[in-house]
């Protein structure tokens, strides 16, 4: 947590964002997010091809070097998970997958148990498992031990723009878990909420909706980028700690008399 | 004229024969959910059959056959079968 770059995997990334790239109003600002961010990890989906689809966003990931995480958007089971994880490393060439297991369509929350038998599946697999789970330590503890590469816990709700419903649960999920990184996915509305993640002390953040929904995406990008950077300096600068009275900045001492 | 004649008919009972096999190696197969009858059973040509935009080496696809992942270097060797479900995936935008 305490050098600038990010290490996952034995990778190291100049940049802690992670580029969702769900909700794109099209393919053509990709490449100008991208560039504004200085993002150099993406996420993707795996869904039937289009056999006329001209512009493809695999193309403009690789042309951009971006790193391909892969997730397992859509699936509600283990299996399922597991079967569109060996899809995605087949197609995309990586072990890394971003794990989703969904409970159920108007939260999009994690089901916590379908996660746990997926990640030891696909980890038994060599699967390199960025686990996208619920802000509840027990469970990345659980996650941790199965030896996952990264612990996704979230802000709030997917595409909610919630940002960080649940603060201390998150407080107590970095403070406990160091030797594995934390980055903070999903409910991120805006780069304040990005700037907080990285302040309580998140390795990196995910942004998708956040960004690929903005009035005007390309500046968001830039936004929660910058947000993110601010909040990991602040970080490492370390913050001074919040009191109930006034602390004087101005030494009272030597006060001139002026009755 | 009696010989003449008898090769004349083994000539036409091979011939419908030999159409009825083609007939025969038309399968139906599920590709991405839509049913459609193909009259190759190598999976290689099926899928290069489906995606039309030019893709060099096949950059960014998967294949599934009835839910088991088919290696790209089995494609050429692997043979559908009547009533299969093909499944060809790639990325897409996704958070």
């Amino acid at each position: 947590m305490d050098s600038r770059n990010l290490t996952l995997d034995n990778q190291t990334f100049n940049s802690r964002l992670i580029l969702g790239t769900g909700g794109l109003p099209s393919l053509e600002i990709l490449s100008d997010i991208i560039k504004v961010s200085q993002a150099e990890i993406a996420t993707v989906a795996l869904r039937r091809i289009n056999p006329n689809q001209k512009l493809s966003i695999f193309n403009i990931l690789t042309e951009h070097s971006i790193k391909i995480l892969p997730n397992t958007a859509g699936c509600y089971t283990a299996a399922e998970a597991v079967k569109l994880a060996e899809l995605a490393k087949e197609s995309l060439e990586t072990d890394w997958i971003k794990l989703e297991v969904i409970g159920d369509e108007k939260t999009l929350l994690p089901d916590p148990i379908e996660l746990i038998k997926a990640s030891e599946i696909l980890i038994n697999k060599d699967f390199k498992v960025f686990a996208y789970t619920n802000n509840d330590l027990i469970i990345a503890r659980r996650l941790v031990s199965l030896g996952v590469t990264a612990v996704m816990p979230l802000a709030s709700p997917i595409g909610s723009g919630m940002g960080l419903e649940n603060l201390n649960g998150l407080i107590r999920i970095i403070e406990e878990i160091q030797n594995v990184p934390v980055i903070v996915d999903a409910g991120i509305g805006t780069a304040s909420d990005a700037a907080l993640a990285m302040e309580i002390g998140a390795d990196a953040v995910l942004a998708a909706s956040a960004i690929t929904r903005a009035v005007d995406s390309v500046k968001m990008a830039h936004a929660i980028a910058s947000g993110i950077e601010a909040g990991h300096l602040a970080r490492q600068a370390g913050r001074i700690p919040k009191q109930l009275y006034a602390v004087p900045s101005s030494d009272p001492s030597n006060m001139p008399s002026l009755k | 004229m009696n010989f003449e004649f008898k090769i004349q008919e083994i000539f036409l009972y091979t011939k419908t024969r030999l159409n009825k096999t083609i007939e025969l190696a038309k399968i139906t197969i599920k590709i991405n959910g839509i049913e459609s009858k193909t009259q190759t059973t190598c999976l290689y040509e099926i899928v290069t059959q489906f995606v039309t935009e030019p893709n060099p080496n096949f950059k960014g696809l998967a294949v599934a056959v009835n839910n088991e992942v088919i290696p790209k270097s089995q494609w050429a060797t692997f043979t559908v079968n009547d009533m299969d479900s093909v499944e060809i995936i790639t990325a897409a935008q996704g958070g």
